[in-house]
């Protein structure tokens, strides 16, 4: 029997473009009804892992398994995913009304009442043509079809370009709102971490490729803890640790380090230093650029 | 508790819809906005249709004669040729669109043959009672011939329906082949079948020519009519509409 508790299974799952390698032998599960931030730099290769599990691309080694089976060409899985991506097209005539006209056709728990909210909420004018939409109206036809549709599985793959910061609470808001009363699986992507990180219950974190993270929000938010005071105390402190950051001013220093237990935490406290926690845009940054330097010295 | 969720999903296979109406959906995107596929096309029929008129009243005025000839008129032509670029034009638009909607490519080739297959019956309708009407009106009272040409709108009942709708599949399943092949790999793949279709073109100049076969070329042309080359182009209809199937099929949902 296979495992039925993951909504999404890959494994060695690798796709190249010519000779550049999106991604590069992958292994990853996403919880089954939780909230997955999908995080990393341009390029990483986010919105390639979204396209090859959704069949939209076709993955050039590896497993993919969605609801259990392979989401290729398989509309038993296609029908329960709504991938609402950054670069969506629609057809050069058509009006948002048309838009909304056609997603109940395609999704069995479309909601028109809750559609209808959202279009008032973003002010969407849904009797002009998409073309002549702005960047951030057009980014709110896709984030209402992506709320609207309630599939089991909804992907947003920077679903806000353009959309400005009320606009974006508005999304946050109805997002938490409705998946308090219609549970599902949602994976997000975007660049705005801060933003994002009160709602985000999982985190994935891809850079060139490959996983460099996959933990509980919470578990990550605690995987670093940045030290701070005299220079000589703290250096003293991480010297056999792995430092991801650091950064100090005359004879203070800060050092962004990896996770500490409870006795670690009272040595620390016991030299004079002070723990300061980590956001979680801090964490990927320093983390990413720790894992640059990495292979930086590798390559040296 | 929200494992269950997952499960349920994974094992209730029965609530999605049957293959014929997914299928039909995509006929319903297709239609979604009305004026390109309801109204578009009749207006540029209209306005051939107009232009047309135009040319005969200023001549049949002019002469105060029977117009002799426009029975092989190829307007209807224009028709056909703009059906051959719809079909490009729309699986262009919405084959990126149907797909960010979790349709199959599957399920959007078949859909978008469907759609254009009512396209297709409502102009073999509209092209053979245009024919009859004119061979009724003696061609508006002007000898006058649009629908009722040469090659899509004589002979019986049967010819016509055939001829018109045989001539419309082939330009459509041209039109399809080409989309199929953009979609897939954009203009360099649409240079690439063209560059096939004139390679099998000049070869067969070069080898009807090498073996002086012209004449019975022309012959094979007035033995079999325009019904028998129409019915004779079934088979490369047939084989672009599967061969654009294929290359649909593995088609990337790409920027």
């Amino acid at each position: 029997m296979t495992d039925t508790t993951a909504v999404v299974e890959v494994s060695g799952l690798t796709k190249r473009f010519g000779d550049v390698t999106a991604l590069d032998d992958i292994d990853l599960t996403i919880p089954p009804g939780a909230i997955t931030g999908l995080l990393g730099r341009n390029g990483a290769g986010k919105t390639t892992f979204m396209q090859t599990v959704t069949g939209q691309d076709f993955a050039t080694a590896g497993e993919i398994r969605v609801f259990g089976e392979n989401p290729v060409e398989n509309a038993h899985v296609l029908s329960r995913i709504s991938f609402i991506k950054e670069s969506q097209k629609y057809p050069d005539e058509f009006k948002p009304k048309h838009v909304f006209t056609c997603a109940p056709w395609f999704y069995e728990n479309w909601d028109a009442d809750f559609a209808a909210r959202l279009i008032d909420d973003f002010q969407l004018p849904v009797n002009r043509r998409i073309k002549k939409l702005s960047r951030g109206q057009l980014s709110a036809v896709g984030v209402i079809v992506g709320l609207a549709s309630r599939a089991p599985l909804t992907f947003f793959d920077e679903p806000y370009l353009g959309l400005d910061a009320v606009a974006r609470q508005i999304f946050y808001d109805r997002l938490l709102e409705d998946y308090a009363e219609n549970p599902r699986t949602i994976i997000l992507s975007t660049h705005l971490i801060d933003e994002v990180a009160n709602i985000l219950e999982h985190i994935v974190v891809i850079d060139r490729g490959r996983i460099l993270m996959d933990e509980s929000a919470e578990q990550a938010r605690e995987s670093a803890t940045t030290v701070v005071g005299p220079r000589g105390a703290v250096d003293a402190f991480v010297a056999n640790r792995r430092v991801l950051h650091r950064e100090g001013v005359g004879g203070l220093a800060s050092v962004t380090i990896e996770r500490l237990d409870a006795d670690e935490r009272q040595d620390a406290v016991r030299a004079g230093l002070e723990l300061a926690p980590v956001s979680l845009q801090q964490l990927i940054v320093r983390k990413t650029n720790a894992t640059a330097a990495d292979y930086a010295e590798q390559e040296a | 508790m929200t494992a269950v969720t997952a499960a349920d999903s994974l094992t209730d296979r029965r609530s999605i819809p049957g293959t014929g109406a997914r299928i039909w959906n995509v006929v319903r995107v297709h239609y979604a906005n009305r004026f390109t596929m309801f109204a578009l096309p009749w207006i540029i029929f209209g306005f051939i249709f107009a232009v047309n008129l135009v040319i005969w009243i200023s001549i049949f005025a002019s002469t105060h004669e029977q117009l002799t000839g426009t029975q092989w008129s190829g307007a209807t032509f224009y028709i056909y040729v703009y059906f051959a670029v719809a079909a490009v034009q729309a699986m262009n638009l919405t084959f990126r669109f149907a797909l960010g909607l979790s349709v199959t490519r599957r399920d959007y080739y078949l859909g978008t043959v469907l759609a254009f297959l009512i396209q297709g019956v409502i102009l073999t309708l509209l092209c053979t009672i245009l024919s009859y009407i004119e061979d009724w009106t003696n061609g508006y009272g002007m000898g006058a011939h649009m629908f009722s040409n040469m090659y899509f709108g004589t002979g019986s009942l049967g010819v016509r329906l055939f001829s018109c709708f045989g001539a419309f599949l082939f330009c459509f399943a041209l039109g399809a082949l080409s989309g199929s092949v953009f979609v897939r790999w954009r203009a360099n793949g649409l240079y690439a079948l063209g560059a096939i279709v004139a390679v099998l073109a000049v070869a067969f100049i070069a080898i009807t020519t090498l073996t002086d076969s012209w004449p019975s070329v022309g012959a094979w042309f007035l033995q079999v009519r325009a019904v028998g080359v129409i019915a004779w182009f079934l088979i490369p209809t047939v084989i672009a509409g599967v061969a654009g199937f294929f290359v649909l099929r593995k088609a990337a949902a790409r920027e």
